[in-house]
């Protein structure tokens, strides 16, 4: 009966160190093994005292991300149609997305 | 004794599943105004790579953005498709590099991605070029140790920035430097020159210190200080 408690309690551990080490718990995507997901919109906004429209892409790899945007006219700040930024961390923006997954 | 090896086994399991984390992403439709204050606040650094327009903007695309501009929805997807087209693309090869794919393979990969930009006839072509010569030179090919094929990759890559007259001087300084020996003398100054040109003009036109009217200011502060630091550098 001891020994059979012991067993418990090893695969208890054994089952926790599975947890910490997948990542189970974790529903953060990983980039390796769920590819990455794509998030686009059309864009209005205001910034300062400018406005405009633009076409935003954001890919979320679940760890780091990037985003990718075209506007429509240069009165976007202060002067350029097109921006790219790339980061690390969780994007966590809902933007109606549809997955892409790669091989 | 029975019930506290139950407790701790109990108490070792919930401390293992709050440590493994339970971050579950909040699927909170983030209102526009605050979408870019919420993402700095929620990511760590945010690098940004300079798009610069090119001379010529591509027919088809002025004639869409227009059409967009206008409220025509099929212009508007149009649009859409081809930024989509081209964050994926980019996204692969940034992918490849943050797995620490060898310069090889992601040299490969971009001029793959590249043809089939090119097959598509996608007019944003050259945010591809630039953002992925921008990450290819600083994450991949910057790092590696020097060699005739290396400079050869290099080369081929601030030839594309400079095409477009890019302003990243903290990029396009070291990796033109590096090329000494490996291009003539008067295409390494030509290049040097051309990169400080434009990063002086990028500077005055857009580079801030204490900008509030941008779309990310606290990211357009980093930039401007970066490229300032590398002119000052330069000199």
């Amino acid at each position: 009966m001891k020994l059979n408690r012991s067993k418990t309690f090893f695969h208890v551990l054994a089952f926790s160190c599975y947890l910490f080490f997948s990542g189970v718990t974790n529903t953060a995507l990983s980039a390796e093994e769920y590819g990455y997901r794509t998030c686009s919109w059309v864009n209005f906004f205001s910034v300062g005292d400018t406005q405009g429209q633009c076409t935003t892409t954001i890919i979320d790899f679940g760890y780091f991300w990037s985003w990718t945007s075209v506007c429509h006219d240069q009165t976007i700040p202060p002067s350029g149609r097109y921006y790219s930024y790339a980061g690390a961390g969780n994007w966590l923006g809902n933007c109606g997305s549809t997955w892409v997954v790669y091989a | 004794m029975k019930h506290l090896r139950k407790s701790l086994m109990i108490a070792f399991l919930l401390i293992t599943i709050v440590l493994s984390g339970c971050d579950i992403p909040k699927n909170v439709d983030i209102p526009v105004n605050n979408r870019q204050e919420k993402m700095a606040k929620q990511t760590g650094p945010i690098r940004e790579s300079i798009i610069v327009s090119p001379a010529n903007i591509p027919e088809d695309l002025q004639t869409t953005f227009a059409k967009s501009a206008a409220k025509n929805a099929s212009a508007t997807a149009q649009l859409q498709k081809w930024n989509i087209q081209i964050s994926l693309s980019q996204g692969k090869i940034q992918k490849a590099l943050y797995e620490k794919r060898g310069w090889r393979e992601v040299r490969e990969m971009i001029n793959a991605e590249r043809l089939n930009l090119e097959a598509s006839k996608n007019p944003l072509i050259f945010m591809f070029d630039q953002n992925t010569s921008v990450n290819f030179l600083e994450s991949g090919i910057l790092r590696t140790p020097r060699s005739q094929e290396v400079d050869l990759v290099v080369a081929e890559h601030v030839a594309i920035l400079d095409q477009y007259n890019h302003p990243d001087a903290s990029i396009l300084i070291p990796a033109i430097r590096r090329l000494k020996g490996s291009i003539p003398e008067t295409r390494l100054n030509q290049y040097l020159m051309r990169a400080k040109t434009n990063a002086n003009n990028w500077l005055e036109e857009e580079g801030c210190e204490k900008c509030t009217n941008q779309q990310m200011p606290e990211v357009r502060i980093e930039t401007t200080k970066r490229i300032k630091k590398a002119l000052t550098e330069s000199y």
